[in-house]
């Protein structure tokens, strides 16, 4: 099981879609997830543009004007996705790895900076989450949350504890792994 | 700077793709990283222990691993108590591999030479039984030399 997450800070522009085109044939992701398409309309031709000619599905949620917006692309010859939902700042597919049929959920999350709109966000993903557990599930993206200080580094960035607190306690009542980070500190 | 981006999985997740791996990508045009989630089957770490196939063709060498594995005694968890004796194990091994397989020529050459020395020794004179059975021991010693 191959995933890539990217926010890519906009699609709009076509250097970015070439580099997005650039990545996925590179890496050969099964799933693709990006947030802040900043794209209000995804059509088959956009997804061309990132994902090429090969066989694949996808499913978005539109920016707010020019404001977050996510987009899910598979590749249909090695997952069969049979469930799309959007809501809030995030999308979720959920399907089955072809060759071992096993199922899998995924969560594409583009958090907002907000700490009140958090909380919120978290507390609506707990339970899809807690009662999601026992399949493969994968929550990915941009939390614009860190865990712990330092996870943020230099002059522009506060870290806030209560901020932090709260990211922690959804990541640990619901059992999540947080997996080291290979290459670098920060993202 | 910040860690903004990343995966969160499920227990069940990590069951079933072991050695899950997350890995970054080259800072492009956002100033958000690339993440990927990876599974890397062929990358375990570094090796706790390694050996030579040669090793097994000595008769001596189960034995030998058999009895030092033993003459451990550590005491904590059970991945604790593993990890210290592969160390020592590791040490012990490198001292017999000295003694044993390294610079077979060499030690091939050394008996090849004592029997050649007792051969010459046994045409102009009667070989004592020690002697004989050095012999032996010699031969069985270049045989298994050979085949390492």
């Amino acid at each position: 099981m191959k995933l890539m997450s990217y926010n890519v800070r906009g699609l709009g522009g076509g250097e970015k879609r070439v580099e997005v085109r650039k990545l996925v044939s590179e890496k050969q992701p099964f799933v693709l997830c990006i947030q802040e398409s900043k794209l209000e309309v995804i059509d088959d031709w956009m997804i061309k543009s990132l994902w090429g000619d090969a066989a694949c599905g996808y499913s978005y949620q539109p920016s707010r004007g020019a404001s977050g917006g996510l987009v899910t692309v598979w590749d249909t010859s090695c997952v069969t996705v049979w469930f799309t939902m959007s809501f809030n700042h995030v999308l979720v597919i959920k399907g089955m790895v072809n060759q071992t049929t096993e199922d899998f959920i995924i969560f594409n999350v583009y958090a907002p900076c907000d700490s009140e709109a958090k909380r919120a966000l978290w507390d609506k993903l707990s339970p899809l989450v807690a009662s999601n557990n026992d399949v493969c599930l994968c929550v990915c993206g941009d939390f614009n949350s860190v865990r712990v200080p330092e996870e943020r580094k230099g002059r522009w960035t506060v870290f806030r504890q209560a901020d932090a607190n709260l990211f922690n306690k959804f990541i640990d009542d619901n059992f999540l792994f947080d997996l080291p980070i290979c290459g670098r500190l920060f993202t | 700077m910040s860690r903004l981006d990343r995966f969160f999985l499920s227990e069940k997740w990590c069951d079933t793709w072991h050695n899950t791996i997350q890995g970054t990508h080259q800072r492009g045009l956002s100033d958000h990283v690339p993440l990927t989630l990876h599974v890397d089957e062929a990358n375990w770490g570094p090796r706790p222990l390694r050996m030579l196939k040669c090793w097994a063709d000595f008769p001596s060498y189960e034995d030998f691993v058999r009895n030092t594995w033993g003459s451990f005694h550590i005491q904590g968890w059970g991945g604790y108590v593993l990890r210290k004796k592969l160390k020592m194990m590791k040490a012990s091994i490198k001292e017999w591999h000295h003694h044993h397989s390294q610079n077979l020529n060499g030690k091939i050459t050394t008996i090849k030479n004592r029997i050649s020395c007792l051969d010459l020794k046994g045409e102009s004179s009667v070989l004592h039984d020690d002697e004989i059975a050095e012999l032996h021991e010699l031969s069985f010693n270049l045989h298994t030399l050979a085949r390492a």
